[in-house]
This record gives structure tokens, C-alpha cells and sequence, in this order.
């Protein structure tokens, strides 16, 4: 492993397990995420590029992994019913990041609502909502720059019917 | 007035300062309204997504963990050409996948054989049929390089996905009162004239509630993993425990007495409890000796393999109370201690005491 890999890890690593937290809402599926992303990027070719490429690499690769996490949400959903029914009481009550998940309705119908939106809406709308410019946004969509604006309001535009819907 | 601005230029106009764009907005009713309406829905989407942002992102520590764990994972830096593809990626894994392999086969094992035990009464539920349950009643020693051993638990995330590590931590009580609420069991008390010279008259008391260990076995992590074993969740129970620690003179305590409820595990969702142990045997790279002498338990169900280092330990089978132990010693003859089982609980004493002091004291605890 080489130090350019050790330095882009430090640096980034938390901001591709925030990523990851957004779109799983669970920490151990983050880390899990995280470390996969990071695992890809030891033998990719990009790891030689400017760190702006890299990060824009590392966001790109995160989202599509999570993404596919997410579209295997039956089984995530089957391991998460599983936790609530055998993790015991004691981490329940620590507060666990599972079961606070589960616990908040708000966030449980924010993730159904955003599960709706086509996955290019999806990404723009937790990047810009994760502070990144919209040049950045552009970068890890591979977009131009000009179609953030309009992708992001369709976006917003679509999460809010889609939350109204899904909300009591 | 210039013409009605496009939706892209209004909408990123609320994140990105436009003098232009102002202009135009204070002539422009139309653009005003559409303005308005999108600001609407930003100002909700990131009130909504705002509970989304993770409590607490990983600190140094956290990261330089996270950092060694893709390190044992990921490809080597070196052939970054081995390692275009994912596929050829997962090859690659598999074989750096191994340099990690013994110590979690060998933990894995201590965990499927710590638990081995049946016990599934009749009468149970036709559901519980579907499970392996186990329960210890007897002791095997194994002996293996401590190294081996080092942060077993972690080292079962080679295998999938392990949860329950941070459940139930000991922790310190003032009184046997406290101890026996946390554990759910009163433990034994030493009397004062058995203390071994030199001992604290008070002990230093820890407790922890029984609790579960769970791993979900995984292919994606462990690339060798029979297809019906993916997704089978390992659940070892791990026991709750009292330990009453006497300091003495040295570095190790004068004496130690825990106390300990059973230690089972069982599989759910998957292959059995005996399949998961074939394919731990079967790891590549696991020692040799470590393999042998599991297998030569043969009423592994009911037997609780416990771990010596190689070489720094002599031990005995033997008795207390008629109940199977094993006592224990180390070269210098200065520490000994005595493990055994009884009335459906483990029980130990220990500590820089002469070996005739540990059994005389196991006698008096458990006999």
C-alpha cells in the first residue's frame, strides 16, 4: 500500500463514511461501504491523479455502491429486523445508530421519500444537501456544470411531492 | 426586461451570489414566483435531510482502524494492474484475504467450540428444530500461539459481519449487591482467612450481563464460503460474568475468583452449527496442531475448548467437587489457577498463589 493511498485514506475517509451515513443511515453499513470504496481505490488507476479527480472518484464510486446497497434493501431490511429482534437490550439502550434509525419516523419517511427519486436526482440532492459545490457535483456526476441547477431542482421539486405523499 | 431566466440559472441562483440574476428578478414577477417556489423547495429539502447528516464522523484513532482493516483487505499497491477489474480485485483479496486467515479461523473455531454444546431439551419447540443450540459442560485444552489469538472477535470480521462486541462491557461495582444485579447471579464470597498472604482484604469487583455475539458469515468477505453458508448468522452467548480481583504484591493479582453462566452458540438463517465448524477446520493456513486437537474432541457439542498458550502453561485434568476442572501452572510455579464447572456454571480461581492454595480454594468455593 502505497503513502499516496495512506494520505488520500486520512484525508478522506471521513467524508466517504459521512457520504455513505447519508444515504445507509447506519454506521456499521457505512464503514462497511467506506472500506469497500477504499478497497477499490488501491489498485485503481486514478489513485495517480490530482486529488480533485480522487475525491471526485471516491464520491462517484460511494454513491453507486451505497446506491446498490440500498436497491438490496429487502435484505438490508431482513438484517435490520433480524438486529432489532437479537441485538440485545443493552445496545438498544446506548442508543445504537440501528435502532435510532428505526426509532425516528421523520427519518425513516425522508429515506422513503428519497428511495422514490431517479438515482441522478438522488445523488445531486444529498451532494448539494452534503455541502458540495456544484462544481464538485458535476465532477463526481460526470455532468456539466450548467445541469446542476435544473437536476437539482427537479430534484427538490421531487423530493418535497414524494415526502408529502409518503408523510401522514 | 430581459427574457424569463431557465430554471438552472434561478435555481443556482439561490446557493451562487448574481448580480444579474438579482436584476432581472427585481423587474420580473414571473421569475420572482418561480424563484420563490424553489427556494421553497430547497429550504425544505435541507430541512429534511439535515436529521441525515451522520452523528459523529470517525476520529484519528477510528480512521488509522479503518485504515489497517482495508489495508488487509485491498490489493497490493504494487500491481495496481492485478487489480483494474473487480474480479481480478476479489482474486487478489482472496490470497491477502489468507495472511489474516489464521487468526480468524482459529478465533471462529474457539467460538463454534466454545459453544459446542447440545442440548437441545426434548420438549422444545418444534421452531427450536430448526436451530443448533449448544451449551459447555465439560473442558478441552487447546493449546495455540497467542498471537493467534490476539482481538479474536475482530478478527471474525474475515468472515462477515460481527455485531454485539460493544453490548456489554464489564464494568466496576461497588459491592457483591451490585455485581449479582448486573449479572443476574449472586457469585461466592472468600473468606477473609483464606486470602492468600499478602492480598488485599477488599477485592476490586467487575460484572457484565450475559449477552450475544453475532456473525453473519459473508461470501463477499469470505470469497471461499459455501453459497449455503451466506448469510448464516453465528450467535455465540457469551456469559454473564463476575470477577473479584484481589491485588497482592506483583503484577499479577494475588488472587482471582470469577464466576461465569454458560457459554453456548447456535446458528440461525443458513447452515448448521457443525457445518460452520467443518468449514473453519477446513481454512487453509490454519495450524496444523490447532486443527488436530479440535478434532480429536470428540464430543465437541458439550465441550468448551480452552485456549493455552503454547508452551508458557502445564495443566491437569482433575476435579472439584466432583465436578470436572482443569488446573493450571505456569513454569516458575508461582501462579496457578483452577477452572471448573458446576451447577450450570463456570468458575475459576487464580492468581500468584502456590497450586495446592488454588485447589484447596476451588474446593472451598465449589465443592
Amino acid at each position: 500500500m502505497s503513502d499516496r493511498f495512506d494520505d488520500v485514506f486520512r484525508a478522506r475517509y471521513g467524508e466517504v463514511y459521512g457520504l455513505a451515513w447519508r444515504v445507509l443511515g447506519d454506521r456499521d453499513e457505512a464503514e462497511d461501504a467506506a472500506q469497500d470504496v477504499f478497497a477499490k481505490l488501491a489498485g485503481a488507476a486514478v489513485l495517480d491523479r490530482p486529488d480533485t479527480e480522487v475525491a471526485a472518484w471516491l464520491r462517484r464510486v460511494t454513491i453507486n455502491d451505497c446506491f446498490n446497497r440500498v436497491r438490496g434493501r429487502r435484505r438490508a431490511r431482513e438484517r435490520v429486523d433480524r438486529a432489532v429482534r437479537l441485538e440485545p437490550l443493552a445496545e438498544a439502550e446506548a442508543g445504537g445508530p440501528l435502532l435510532a434509525v428505526l426509532r425516528s419516523e421523520e427519518q425513516t419517511e425522508v429515506r422513503a421519500a428519497l428511495a422514490g427519486l431517479p438515482e441522478r436526482q438522488r445523488a445531486t440532492l444529498l451532494l448539494r444537501h452534503s455541502g458540495y459545490r456544484y462544481a464538485e457535483i458535476a465532477q463526481t456526476l460526470d455532468i456539466a456544470v450548467g445541469s446542476v441547477g435544473v437536476l437539482l431542482a427537479r430534484a427538490e421539486r421531487a423530493f418535497r411531492t414524494a415526502y408529502e405523499e409518503t408523510a401522514p | 426586461m430581459t427574457a424569463c431566466l431557465d430554471t438552472a440559472t434561478l435555481r443556482s441562483g439561490l446557493d451562487v451570489p448574481d448580480a444579474a440574476l438579482d436584476e432581472h428578478l427585481a423587474s420580473c414577477e414571473d421569475c420572482r414566483a418561480v424563484s420563490r417556489g424553489l427556494r421553497d423547495d430547497a429550504i425544505l429539502a435541507g430541512a429534511l435531510l439535515r436529521p441525515l447528516e451522520p452523528e459523529a464522523l470517525p476520529d484519528a484513532a477510528a480512521t488509522e482502524a479503518a485504515l489497517h482493516k482495508v489495508r488487509s483487505l485491498a490489493p497490493p499497491a504494487a500491481d495496481p494492474a492485478a487489480v483494474a477489474s473487480l474480479p481480478q480485485q476479489r482474486q487478489t483479496r482472496t490470497r491477502r484475504w489468507d495472511a489474516g486467515l489464521r487468526a480468524a479461523a482459529a478465533a471462529g473455531l474457539v467460538v463454534v467450540m466454545t459453544g459446542a454444546v447440545v442440548a437441545t431439551p426434548g420438549g422444545r419447540s418444534a421452531a427450536a428444530a430448526f436451530l443448533a443450540a449448544f451449551r459447555s459442560e465439560r473442558f478441552a485444552v487447546v493449546t495455540v500461539d497467542p498471537a493467534e489469538l490476539t482481538d479474536s472477535f475482530a478478527a471474525l470480521e474475515q468472515f462477515g459481519r460481527v455485531r454485539g462486541l460493544r453490548s456489554a462491557q464489564p464494568e466496576r461495582v461497588n459491592d457483591l449487591a451490585a455485581a449479582a444485579e448486573v449479572a443476574g447471579f449472586r457469585p461466592a464470597t472468600v473468606d477473609a482467612e483464606s486470602l492468600p498472604e499478602g492480598a488485599d482484604a477488599t477485592p476490586t469487583l467487575l460484572a457484565s450481563p450475559g449477552h450475544e455475539v453475532s456473525l453473519t458469515l459473508r461470501q463477499r468477505r469470505a470469497p471461499d464460503l459455501p453459497a449455503n453458508l451466506d448469510g448464516t448468522r453465528l450467535i455465540l452467548g457469551v456469559p454473564a460474568a463476575v470477577v473479584q480481583a484481589y491485588e497482592g504484591e506483583g503484577d499479577v493479582p494475588a488472587l482471582v475468583v470469577a464466576e461465569a453462566s454458560q457459554v453456548t452458540a447456535r446458528t440461525e438463517g443458513g447452515g448448521s452449527l457443525n457445518e460452520v465448524r467443518e468449514y473453519l477446520l477446513n481454512t487453509p493456513g490454519l495450524p496444523p496442531s490447532t486443527v488436530a486437537q479440535l478434532r480429536a474432541i470428540d464430543d465437541w457439542r458439550t465441550t468448551l475448548p480452552i485456549p493455552v498458550p503454547l508452551g508458557d502453561v502445564s495443566w491437569e485434568d482433575t476435579t472439584v467437587g466432583g465436578s470436572p476442572a482443569v488446573a493450571f501452572g505456569d513454569e516458575s510455579g508461582l501462579v496457578a489457577a483452577v477452572l471448573w464447572q458446576r451447577d450450570g456454571r463456570i468458575h475459576g480461581v487464580g492468581g500468584a498463589l502456590p497450586a495446592s492454595q488454588a485447589r484447596a480454594l476451588a474446593e472451598e468455593l465449589g465443592g
